[in-house]
């Protein structure tokens, strides 16, 4: 429930404020007649992701056994993949968003094209919002202790304040510590992405597409036992594993490690930059 | 948002761990190389059961519902033991158990479900 929570709050604000800023731009050029083309796009959009989240779930319940796990684990690999990309990217990203898409509702209105409005809305939310259905499907692999319900209570709750957030972005309020949200929700996906790297190729080896990864030097089960309802939670987010083998301790660690120090490296740099410049301008979406 | 978020996860680790279940009439399963056993049981319609699942073969593994029997897939280290719940369903009927090497072959263990008197 948690997982989905985070997932939906972090790749539903990047949605929001993409939306915020495109609608927000045409409120402010008085182009509010155009706001239906963008909702159309998004909404569009929202329908094929639902449909691709689908079809995963549909692919994976009709294979069985170690073709499951295998399915399974590559998913979740993928998924770190992304996690990790999206987290850097949306760094980088971040600081120029806000002009980039002034410029493209500018083409789009100057053409006079509605089309060009409504794909602009279309890929922005698409992007997201594969992200978020094979972010959502990896984490529901893992997450069958939870029930449907809960795990999409958690999904719906990150969105709903995702969408005001967004809303409140919208409204041009600066209240929001953007950067501050990225860095810490940035920090968060990438303790996610680490666990779903361990529980991915754990799930490779069970279906024996890849080797042994080791022999596995603790067992903690006496302690928290994976069956049990906290194990199964902290087995989600975290990757807890009673009985790791080497492979995935290395594997969790090195990610992890080289992540954090890569991620925290940057945002004190962008931090050290920041301060030098005059405030007020405009990269007020910018990222730490 | 860092303050608000930690108190959060720590009421939502207390709450789960807070409504985890007790354990049942313990039942033994062994895995060895050569298959587990035994691979017939019988147990009441809604009774809660503790499987202790040995494993003393040289490779890892599995224990899973099969056919609809509601069990998630538990993993058992090669030379480990693993304590796994399972409460019973309200109707009589044979329930399916499978114990398998993780990707390859597998014992099916049926589990006889009779009206607790």
């Amino acid at each position: 429930m948690l997982f989905s929570f985070l997932i939906l709050l972090r790749e539903g604000f990047e949605v929001a404020l993409i939306l915020a800023l495109v609608l927000g731009y045409l409120r402010q050029t008085g182009n509010r007649a155009h706001f239906k083309e963008v909702w159309a796009g998004a909404m569009a959009a929202a329908l094929v992701c639902v449909g691709a989240g689908a079809g995963l779930e549909l692919t994976a319940t009709s294979l069985s056994g170690s073709a499951q796990e295998a399915f399974e684990g590559i998913t979740m690999l993928s998924a770190v993949a992304v996690l990790t990309w999206m987290v850097f990217w949306m760094r980088r990203q971040a600081r120029t968003i806000g002009r980039d898409l002034r410029r493209n509702v500018e083409v789009a209105l100057t053409s006079g094209s509605l089309l060009a409005l409504v794909s602009l809305a279309f890929m922005a939310v698409l992007r997201e919002g594969l992200e978020t259905a094979l972010l959502l499907f990896a984490g529901a692999s893992t997450e069958r202790g939870d029930s449907t319900a809960l795990f999409l209570l958690g999904a719906a709750g990150g969105l709903a304040v995702a969408s005001a957030m967004g809303y409140v972005v919208y409204r041009g309020s600066r209240v929001l510590p953007l950067r501050q949200f990225f860095a810490v929700s940035g920090v968060i996906v990438l303790i996610l992405a680490a666990g779903l790297l361990s529980n991915g190729i754990a799930e490779l080896q069970e279906s024996g597409l890849i080797g042994n990864l080791g022999a596995r030097p603790w067992d903690t089960d006496a302690i928290l036992s994976q069956t049990t309802t906290l194990g199964k939670f902290l087995h989600t987010l975290l990757g807890y594993d009673s009985a790791p083998t080497w492979g995935q301790i290395a594997l969790y660690w090195s990610y992890l490690g080289l992540g954090l120090a890569a991620f925290l490296g940057g945002v004190s740099a962008v931090l050290a930059r920041l301060s030098r410049r005059r405030p007020g301008r405009e990269p007020e979406l910018a990222e730490s | 948002m860092r303050m608000s978020a930690i108190p959060l996860v720590l009421g939502a680790c207390i709450l789960v761990a807070a409504c985890g279940g007790g354990g049942g009439r313990e039942i033994e399963i062994v895995a060895t190389d050569t298959g587990c056993t035994p691979t017939a049981l019988t147990a009441r319609t809604g009774e809660k059961l503790t499987f202790v699942v040995k494993n003393q073969a040289k490779g890892d593994r599995e224990l899973e519902g099969e056919d609809g029997t509601k069990l998630e897939e538990v993993l058992i280290p090669s030379g480990r033991t693993r304590k796994i719940n399972y409460t019973t369903p309200d109707e009589e009927g044979t329930q399916k158990l499978k114990c398998y090497i993780p990707g390859g072959p597998e014992t099916l263990i049926e589990l006889r479900v009779t009206k607790a008197s």
